[in-house]
């Protein structure tokens, strides 16, 4: 019980700090509000508009990657206290383990998700799509939303098993 | 100071080495998985086409140690290292990681499984301007779920394996991004399967609780023999209820039609065939290996899973309009008849599970062979409506007819497969002569005569009744499909008219819980 | 000191006095206060943002039992990845989502008395299960924490498959979200 001391004495500290820094304020600084010290603070602009509502789902792709190597740095801690022990062996697992983590990180890359440009279109497009489903994507991507039904007729063999599935949805 | 840590490092562990063999399907796996995305990154484009072939090889070459360790028999079950005599070996190395035939036979049934469902996936992924080479990249990993899966007797194993099944699977069950209906599927999957996943976990570190052990063995020896406490039963009850969702058993199979009917075709096969046999490999696990003394507990419950599983899917089956969600129920159904055998495990656990993994291999051929059909004709009727498989005999006589075998197989008509699956059933159930396991089998036999009744009308439609447009223009079936056709096919005949080539791979001991 | 943590010499068990067991018991009354009343607050609360805050709080309290009974690296990892990373995802979910942020009158789920009692009738299943069958359990008296080594070497042992398998999770479950979260 006694290696969690340093921890409580610092525990202690911390809080009364924060306590003292408030009592000390609160004793010692001058109080001469106006109106423009308690107005929110932007660059010293006022605010002209609200921030947008939503953010680009980009964001959550950086959180996702965050989330996956910390728990990959989380896996390395205990390596990292054994590494002696578990020699070679324990280095190659840790290895591969880190290898294929490491490769969502190049997908990323490679596949151009961490792009934060306008968007690139040149890696979906391929031989295998017909002009009409060409159309009819670009249509979408504008985000109209309901614009399903009204998709122009698609050509037989392209589209065949994306019909199976739209008229399996009406039923 | 260096001094002191010289020494230290010097006490490594005394490690025995690792049976490279026992391993191999899995690390082909792994590695030929993470080999096909890193050229999938590099070419990119390029190499978009070969995705599927290169992913189905990866599955093709990691059997090839599946059947090298089957004829190897000698020496099964082997764990993860290579224990001998002069090695002190301690509890730790032993147990967590057993391949013996059971294992073997699921691994090849889940390898197999899946370069099927990358036959069916070919032509449909690429012609629908999805993310194709990531679709692979996941369904590789997922199998390899599959295989760590088969051979996990340790409780953290087995959950990790489920997930590494089930992950990949939400977000391929959401795939078709621009439908709402697959967003819903994918969304319904993800929200039960984690809810189911939460309740497993915690009816785990329960039975983890009681025996202070991961390991599936350390389990059994530290319940006695029809010990009945509230927090084993509690525990036993969230384990299966958490496996109950994963392989669809009413009432935890709610989420089923909805993300079938959602998801992309070819993923609705490999979640129907394989993600459920991963399920029921779980429940066997666990149920024959960690429960042998609490059957008091887990037949009773497993009993009445069964029971309403069976009748509940087949009374909705018998309602469906649409192929593909009548499938899903018949799946839901079918699901009733492989836990039956589990309802009266008590002294017969090997007869038990050899009757599971029977049904399960069977099953695999004959549902995926069903939706090879209905991927195929959907090329040309582009709906999976039961009224557009009318006169079907007309244009697509060779079609017809391998549907028939399939869906005499999944009723369970001789000479085709499935009546060898569903006899298996019956003799188990019956075995024991104990009224519970006779009353399963007349609820089983009664189910049989309702299912008969909806896939023989399948086949109606498609022999006697007209097309709906009267268009009667052949089918053009990609070589992919047809190759997926012929082996489901000659599986389901060959496992019907020679039930032993089954029996003789699942006729095994029983399910080895370690060394 | 860097020697036992090494070779994870046992030291001498000291059974813990009379106070320290005072101070470890209270401790532990005050978090699980502290957790109970924090996931009240989080599933009541009409605030989304207050009720991952709220959700913070008991993470942090769970954290903090993992302390008492000498995990210290469940603790360690519940801190870096649940308050660390899950957190931020979830804070991110809701930004990203049309969930208002701020406080919202029809968050309510109709059912809630239903789900209420069901609640109820789980808590008195589980908890009388829990106070039979690990009631007597007590509380190591000698207090020995877990070493991050022998968690480690359990991960290098038995746990080898399963360390292996999460990698292609990590990796399967990335390439999933971006596809499945990406624009095109």
């Amino acid at each position: 019980m006694a290696q969690y001391l340093p921890l409580a004495a610092l525990l202690v500290l911390a809080a009364l700090f924060a306590f003292l820094s408030f009592v000390g304020s609160a004793l010692l600084a001058p109080r001469r509000s106006t109106e423009q010290k308690s107005a929110p603070y932007e660059c010293g602009i006022i605010p002209g508009r609200e921030p947008p509502q939503r953010f680009p789902v980009r964001f959550y792709l950086v959180a996702m990657l965050f989330i996956v190597f910390d728990i990959e740095i989380v896996f390395l801690y205990p390596w990292a206290m054994v590494h002696g022990d578990v020699g070679l062996f324990g280095l190659i697992a840790v290895l591969i383990f880190s290898a294929m983590v490491f490769e969502s990180f190049v997908y990323l890359i490679s596949k151009g998700a961490l792009d934060w440009g306008p968007l690139q279109i040149n890696q979906r497009q391929s031989e295998m799509v017909d002009a009409s489903r060409t159309a009819t994507s670009t249509i979408r991507k504008v985000g109209l939303e309901g614009r399903y039904e009204h998709a122009p007729a698609k050509t037989a063999a392209a589209s065949a098993s994306d019909e199976l599935d739209e008229t399996a949805s009406a039923a | 100071m260096s001094g002191t840590f010289v020494t230290l490092v010097a006490a490594e562990i005394e490690r025995p080495s690792i049976d490279w063999h026992a391993i191999a399907p899995e690390l082909i796996l792994l590695g030929g998985g993470a080999l096909v995305t890193v050229i999938d990154l590099i070419w990119l484009e390029r190499v978009r086409k070969l995705i599927p072939t290169l992913t189905s090889l990866v599955f093709l070459v990691a059997l090839i140690p599946v059947i090298t360790l089957w004829a190897d028999g000698s020496g099964l079950p082997r764990g993860l290292w290579i224990i001998d005599e002069n090695v002190p070996a301690t509890g730790v190395w032993e147990g967590a990681f057993v391949v013996d035939n059971y294992s073997l036979v699921l691994k090849g049934l889940f390898l197999l499984s899946a370069y099927v469902i990358v036959l069916l996936s070919t032509n449909y992924m690429s012609e629908g301007d999805y993310y194709d080479s990531e679709y692979y990249q996941l369904i590789a990993a997922s199998v390899l779920g599959m295989l760590v899966m088969s051979s996990s007797r340790d409780l953290i194993s087995i959950f990790v394996a489920l997930e590494l099944v089930s992950i990949p699977a939400y977000l391929m069950a959401a795939w078709r991004k621009r439908d709402l209906k697959s967003n819903e599927a994918g969304l319904k999957y993800m929200l039960m399967g984690v809810f189911a996943s939460a309740i497993l976990l915690y009816g785990m570190s329960l039975l983890y609780g009681i025996a202070g052990s991961t390991l599936l063995s350390d389990i059994a020896a530290a319940i006695d023999i029809g010990e009945s406490r509230p927090v084993i039963t509690l525990g036993i009850v969230f384990t299966i209820i958490g496996f109950g969702f994963k392989v669809s058993a009413v009432p935890f199979h709610t989420w089923a039609p909805d993300t079938y009917e959602g998801a992309p075709t070819p993923l609705t096969a490999f979640l129907a065939v394989a993600s459920k046999a991963a399920g029921f490999v779980a429940l066997i696990n666990v149920v024959i290996v960690a429960l042998p003394t609490q059957a008091n507990v887990v037949e009773p419950f497993i009993w009445v899973l069964a029971a309403i599983t069976m009748t509940v899917g087949n009374l909705i089956a018998l309602r469906q309009t649409n192929l593909v969600r009548m499938l899903a129920y018949s799946g839901v159904a079918q699901a009733g008849y492989m836990l039956a055998p589990l309802a009266v495990y008590d002294g017969i656990s090997d007869r038990a599970t050899s009757a599971v993994v029977t049904y399960l291999v069977i099953y695999a051929a004959m549902n995926l062979g069903a939706f090879a059909v209905v991927i195929i004709a959907a090329r040309k009727t582009r709906s999976a409506e039961l009224s557009s498989y009318g006169g079907m005999f007309n244009y697509a006589p060779g079609l017809t007819l391998a549907m028939t075998i399939f869906l005499f197989s999944l009723a369970g008509i001789p000479p085709v497969g499935g009546w060898w699956a569903k006899f298996e059933v019956f003799r188990v159930l019956t075995e024991g002569n104990r009224t519970s396991g006779i009353a399963l089998a007349v609820i089983a036999a009664v189910n049989s005569v309702i299912a008969a009744f909806y896939y023989l009308n399948i086949a109606k439609q498609m022999w006697f009744l007209p097309s709906p447009d009267g268009d009667n223009s052949r089918i053009a079936i990609p070589p992919a499909l047809l190759a997926a056709v012929g082996l489901t096919v000659a599986a389901t005949i060959v496992s019907g008219v020679l039930p032993g080539v089954v029996s003789d791979m699942t006729d095994f001991v029983n399910v080895a819980a370690g060394q | 000191m860097m020697a036992s943590l090494l070779t994870f010499a046992q030291e001498t068990p000291v059974p813990l006095t009379s106070t320290e067991q005072w101070v470890i018991n209270t401790f532990f009354y005050v978090i699980a206060l502290v957790t109970v009343v924090a996931a009240l607050k989080m599933v009541t609360t009409n605030n989304v943002v207050h009720a991952a805050l709220y959700l913070l709080i008991v993470l942090a309290a769970v954290a903090a039992v993992y302390i008492i009974l000498g995990a210290e690296f469940a603790a360690a990892t519940q801190v870096l990845v649940y308050i660390g990373a899950i957190m931020v995802l979830l804070l991110f979910g809701v930004m990203l989502t049309r969930a208002k942020i701020g406080s919202e009158d029809d968050l309510n789920y109709d059912q809630r008395w239903l789900g209420g009692l069901v609640s109820v009738v789980l808590f008195a299943v589980m908890g009388y299960s829990l106070w039979e069958g690990f009631g007597e359990t007590k509380l190591d008296p000698t207090f020995q924490p877990q070493r991050t080594g022998e968690v480690a070497e359990s991960i290098f042992t038995q746990y080898i498959v399963p360390f292996e398998a999460v990698s292609v999770l990590l990796l399967a479950a990335l390439i999933g979200a971006v596809v499945v979260a990406r624009r095109d």
